[in-house]
């Protein structure tokens, strides 16, 4: 596999994010916390793709994995944060907490004498913490069904568009520290298809994005 | 490598399994509370039409008991006060009997008509119409100007007392309370049957009418409304107009009419 197409991989993941932090921030003011906290999260993703992707430190693996560890804690609080914000009941916000709490744990435990290495099981976890938090906004839709079509929802789309790629890269996630010692630094090159898939997953939420922001707008001009 | 590809699939296929059920779950409960809403507005209108069956038939039974009961005993008591009248040496003195009477066995037959009109079922709206204009007119004393476009279709008898009751709602209330001097009724027949109500009074404000309750509001209002909607028709008040009020009720043939 040819580093161009790496290259390729990691701009189009990098257009994914920006594209999530464009529409995220496109009348900020009138958005709800929600869409704030994936505006966030669509900035935070395009910085760190950014000093990972500086073309003499892309294949610089050590630095690199620094960088995606850090990244990895930023990216879990700032979705869990984003659940906790859609989640409507208090027990469930209160298991988002404990889910921060057990995820920090687990990686300050892990991470601290491996931050030059690709630590699998954080973002195994990361990936894992996802998967049931999406579960559990799908069971809150379920259990109060709105009336429109669902997928009309913005909502619908962007929690769809984490479940989907985080149950996809959860198996990577579970398997990269094998991977590391098997396959050492050819190991990234699986990494374009998962960036690929990441710039999928960005399409997606950018889609739910943009159907909140035409929510807005229509708002906006019915009180004219 | 093949299992995390194996593994990778095997979650994606979950995940989308998930996310079709819960569209499809959806779609199939939207469905069903559109049916259920559906078969609520079938069984309202159901209760409706009931409710406005049994008042006509109540109406009907009334208005025979009226007119064949009481009415027959009045022109008994009548004529024997003619054969009385005869006998007395002054007939003179019973004339102002006679008329009272006279009056009373009228208003019987005015009231038995109002309830059951009879050349509704005889020859039809158009005529019945035009007879209850007459009847307003030499009652209440107002010009009351009937015109008719062309001869109305043939219609269902039901949908046409139903007609009938909401054109006599509409003059009742302009005679009552819209202290008008002149009405007009017009009735135009073509793709629908519209009826136009026009008089030159007070006026009313139909959103405040709408906004108040079905007592406040008025029976006469809530049971124009009530016969719209079975007869599948439009009922619109002319909001623009300064002074009185128009009404047109509009029909659809298929309708039933």
């Amino acid at each position: 596999m040819s580093s161009k197409l790496i290259y390729f991989s990691t701009y189009s993941q990098l257009f994914g994010s920006f594209l999530i932090a464009t529409l995220g921030y496109f009348y900020f003011s009138k958005r709800e916390k929600p869409i704030h906290i994936l505006a966030f999260y669509g900035l935070n993703s395009c910085v760190f793709q950014l000093v990972n992707t500086f073309p003499p430190r892309i294949e610089n693996y050590i630095i690199n994995n620094i960088v995606a560890n850090i990244y990895t804690i930023t990216e879990t609080f700032i979705l869990l944060y984003f659940f906790f914000t859609i989640f409507p009941t208090a027990w469930s916000k209160k298991l988002i907490i404990v889910f921060g709490i057990l995820y920090g744990i687990v990686y300050f435990t892990v991470i601290p004498d491996h931050w030059q290495e690709a630590i699998g099981s954080t973002r195994m976890l990361r990936d894992l913490l996802m998967i049931v938090c999406s579960l559990f906004y799908f069971y809150f839709l379920i259990s109060n069904l709105p009336t429109t079509q669902i997928t009309r929802y913005p909502m619908f789309w962007i929690v769809a568009a984490f479940i989907f790629f985080f149950a996809g890269t959860f198996v990577l996630s579970l398997s990269t520290d094998y991977l590391h010692h098997v396959l050492k630094n050819d190991f990234s090159y699986l990494w374009p298809a998962r960036n690929f898939f990441r710039f999928f997953f960005c399409l997606v939420v950018s889609y739910g994005l943009w159907l909140d922001l035409r929510e807005v707008k229509i708002k906006q001009s019915a009180q004219r | 490598m093949f299992l995390i590809a194996a593994g990778t699939v095997v979650m994606l296929l979950l995940v989308a399994a998930i996310i079709l059920f819960l569209v499809f779950y959806q779609k199939k409960m939207i469905q069903e509370q559109v049916k259920r809403q559906e078969l609520e507005i079938v069984h309202q209108q159901k209760m409706m039409e009931a409710a406005l069956e049994s008042q006509e038939n109540e109406r009907r039974r009334v208005a025979g008991d009226l007119h064949d009961s009481i009415g027959a005993m009045l022109s008994a008591i009548r004529l024997g006060l003619i054969t009385l009248g005869r006998q007395m040496p002054n007939p003179a003195a019973i004339d102002d009997t006679k008329e009272m009477l006279d009056e009373t066995i009228g208003s019987v037959r005015r009231i038995s008509r109002d309830l059951m009109p009879s050349t509704l079922e005889k020859f039809g709206l158009a005529h019945a119409i035009k007879e209850l204009c007459e009847r307003f007119q030499s009652t209440s004393q107002l010009p009351i100007h009937y015109h008719e476009d062309n001869e109305p279709k043939p219609i269902d008898p039901k949908k046409e007392l139903m007609i009938f009751r909401i054109v006599q709602e509409l003059l009742n209330n302009a005679i009552k309370h819209a202290k008008s001097t002149h009405i007009s009724i017009t009735l135009r027949s073509s793709d629908s049957l519209q009826i136009i109500v026009e008089d030159d009074g007070v006026g009313f404000n139909l959103d405040e009418q709408n906004s108040s309750n079905k007592i406040e509001k008025g029976l006469g209002l809530f049971n124009i409304e009530n016969r719209t909607r079975l007869l599948n028709a439009t009922i619109e008040f002319d909001k623009e107009r300064k002074k009185g009020t128009r009404t047109i009720l509009t029909v659809p043939h298929e309708a039933g009419v």
